[in-house]
């Protein structure tokens, strides 16, 4: 695979990172949804990334990484809002349990990362171009 | 080791005295290295926000020395001592993997560069100065 490894490896490393961008805008965007296509509060949506082997080049085994699952978080924060047409017969209403500030900085971990991919892929493209320089 | 010697020294080593073919095998060797440890970089930025993933890195003089004695061509690559680790068991250090990407890249072009001098030499050697 060689250099063109890099490319499979971070370009699974981008295709992760672009999800979990995915999944914190979708949260942030429904942090006070209290009504889903289910009638419930939204829940929480969380990436589990795990390492998974890419290829085997003669010094091992090179890691690629996946999302394993979106895990739901099946927790919800109840306000006191009678007036609210999705309150329950008590009074209060289920919102989704939300904290934008942690949302927002998932949101950043991810855009840096795939900033960092893609110029591993910049850096393994000027590799294979230096490389093909070498016959001219 | 993230940068170390700067990539030119290594080079100078390689040129004592060897004949040109020798030095030739030397370079193709040394930018094996090279790309085999930009794809344990790659792996290791790649698997920045894995829970338990642990740092993966080849010795670069270490291994060049290897593979010029002949010992073996393949890198061996092992987890690197001393990174702090974050809670969720994962130690991948994006500072640390951005500058090792760097100076490899770095190595490989000069390598490159150098080869492809080499080259040229040997074609005006074989066709004389046109």
């Amino acid at each position: 695979m060689g250099l063109l490894g890099i490319m499979s490896v971070s370009g699974s490393a981008l295709a992760v990172e672009r999800q979990r961008a995915e999944i914190a805008a979708g949260n942030l965007a429904n942090s006070e949804s209290t009504r889903g296509p289910d009638g419930k509060a939204y829940r929480k949506n969380v990436a589990v990334v795990s390492a998974v082997p890419a290829y085997r080049n003669a010094s091992g085994l090179v890691s690629g990484v996946q999302v394993d699952t979106i895990n739901t978080v099946n927790s919800t924060v109840r306000r006191y809002e009678p007036w609210h047409p999705d309150a329950g017969a008590d009074g209060y209403v289920e919102y989704p349990d939300i904290n934008p500030a942690m949302e927002m900085a998932d949101l950043m971990s991810a855009d840096r990362s795939f900033q960092l991919n893609a110029a591993a892929i910049q850096s393994a493209k000027a590799m294979l171009a230096d490389s093909l320089e070498i016959a001219k | 080791m993230i940068g170390g010697a700067p990539a030119i020294e290594e080079l100078e080593n390689l040129t004592n005295g060897t004949a040109m073919p020798d030095f030739i095998d030397s370079l193709a060797r040394f930018l094996e290295v090279a790309s085999s440890r930009q794809q344990f970089i790659a792996s290791n930025i790649a698997n920045a926000n894995t829970p338990g993933f642990k740092t993966q890195d080849v010795d670069f003089r270490k291994s060049l020395q290897a593979a010029l004695s002949g010992e073996t061509n393949a890198p061996n690559p092992s987890e690197v001592a001393g990174l702090s680790e974050r809670p969720d068991g994962n130690n991948v250090s994006l500072e640390r993997e951005a500058l090792a990407m760097a100076d490899t890249e770095a190595r490989f072009k000069v390598a490159a560069q150098m080869l492809r001098i080499q080259f040229r030499q040997l074609s005006t050697a074989i066709q004389g100065e046109r």
